[in-house]
């Protein structure tokens, strides 16, 4: 799967350091170039031929995230580092 | 930290591109040089013009006092002396003045080489990218195993080169990007394809370097992939369908269904997705295309308002090539930051 660059309207820009995809829906890790401490998953959507992302709030569905997220980056580690 | 990785650790292996930064600096260190002597040689003008002064209004004095032939000739020397100082003071600042010029002229025409040569980066790397593309269409019609082994070993070649040139090219145009505005997008313009058949397989022409030899004056383009004319994978379809698939609750009327049609919903029993259980035990078999919808209530969407807030849109994604990866991963900052980020569970907090 291939990392990467994401420049946001706002512009931000981040690494996208991990994607899985659940029910059709695909999330996203990503991590600040700028910022290392700001990290966040999120749920990339499509709209009119435009994509956005959506932060996930839902604690329950964020814990669930973070444990599949943790076992690619793990994964990921290997293959690169 | 200004990129992903940390930019000092980047090492710009590129000799030519090293060779351009040198030559900047230095073109800036002469330039400076140069300011400051000329800044010197002013004020040592402007020193003998108040000396100049000082030695005329003392002969104007002298001659009002009746002084002797003798000191009238001594300020005379004196004034003649200074005179001639100042004229050549006034020559060399003209000199020092056509060698900034010239300085300043060289640092911007290194300065446009450079950005003229990172340009041709970018063209490389488009050359790069169509003969992989070639290369692959012609490993999938091969039928002779030693020809397609060939291909392949070209093809991992081809890959790994490009996959340096992306790396030189992000950290190159983070450093350019940093002096100059944000531009307009543009698509990276693709060479015409060449027809490849597998019985007449061609030399591949290796894009060079020297081709980056003829600077002209540009602006730079940032080459930013155009994210609609990337492959795409087919997304998801539950925007016909407005329920968020985690929080999923079971509708209050059971479809009438038939018991022929499969599950289509995609998904792995395996994986610990909450509720997800409680729904494929609610509901019947589904095959979501041929669903009745007139006999099912669909919830209504739970969009929050403060997911509609948080809608961000994405301008542009860009590849990042493997050898960002190897260092983004050895990074000391960022796993350790992003480990404690995911392993922030149990405490309660979460972002």
């Amino acid at each position: 799967m291939n990392k990467k660059i994401i420049k946001l309207e706002n512009n931000k820009e981040y690494f996208s350091i991990s994607e899985l995809e659940e029910n059709g829906i695909k999330y996203l890790l990503l991590i600040n170039i700028d910022n290392e401490e700001d990290i966040k998953i999120v749920k990339k959507v499509s709209n009119n031929n435009e994509e956005y992302i959506i932060e996930i709030e839902n604690d329950d569905i964020l814990i669930d995230l973070k444990n599949k997220f943790k076992s690619l980056v793990e994964e990921d580690k290997k293959n690169y580092a | 930290m200004d990129e992903i990785i940390d930019l000092e650790e980047v090492t710009i292996e590129d000799e030519t591109l090293k060779d351009f930064m040198k030559k900047d600096e230095e073109s800036e260190r002469l330039l400076n040089d140069k300011i400051n002597e000329i800044v010197k040689e002013e004020e040592k003008l402007t020193t003998k013009e108040e000396e100049l002064k000082s030695l005329e209004e003392s002969n104007r004095e002298k001659i009002n006092t009746n002084a002797s032939a003798d000191e009238l000739i001594e300020i005379a020397g004196k004034i003649k002396e200074v005179e001639e100082e100042l004229s050549s003071i006034k020559e060399n600042i003209d000199t020092l003045s056509k060698e900034k010029e010239e300085l300043v002229e060289t640092k911007n025409s290194v300065e446009s080489s450079k950005k003229e040569y990172i340009k041709s980066l970018n063209r490389t790397s488009s050359n790069y990218k169509e003969q992989l593309q070639k290369i692959s269409e012609a490993i999938e019609v091969c039928d002779n195993p030693t020809l397609k082994q060939v291909l392949e070993d070209v093809q991992n070649k081809k890959n790994e080169e490009l996959e340096e040139l992306q790396e030189k090219r992000i950290s190159e145009l983070r450093s350019v990007l940093k002096e100059e505005e944000p531009e307009e997008k543009t698509e990276i313009e693709l060479p015409k394809e060449e027809n490849v058949s597998v019985n007449e397989i061609k030399p591949i022409v290796e894009p060079t370097i020297e081709e980056k030899e003829e600077p002209v004056i540009p602006e730079i383009d940032i080459p930013v992939v155009d994210s609609k004319t990337e492959e795409k994978t087919p997304e998801p379809v539950l925007d016909d369908i407005p329920v968020n698939p985690i929080t999923f609750e079971a509708p209050n009327e059971v479809p009438i269904l038939d018991n022929n049609i499969n599950t289509d919903l995609n998904v792995n029993s395996s994986d610990d997705v909450i509720n997800l259980d409680t729904i494929l035990n609610s509901v019947p078999d589904t095959n979501l295309n041929v669903i009745n919808t007139d006999n099912i209530v669909v919830p209504e969407l739970n969009q929050t308002d403060s997911q509609a807030e948080n809608k961000i849109r994405i301008i542009y994604e860009k590849d990042v090539p493997a050898a960002v990866l190897n260092q983004v991963y050895s990074s000391s900052k960022i796993m350790p930051s992003l480990n404690n980020y995911l392993e922030r569970i149990n405490e309660g907090s979460f972002n």
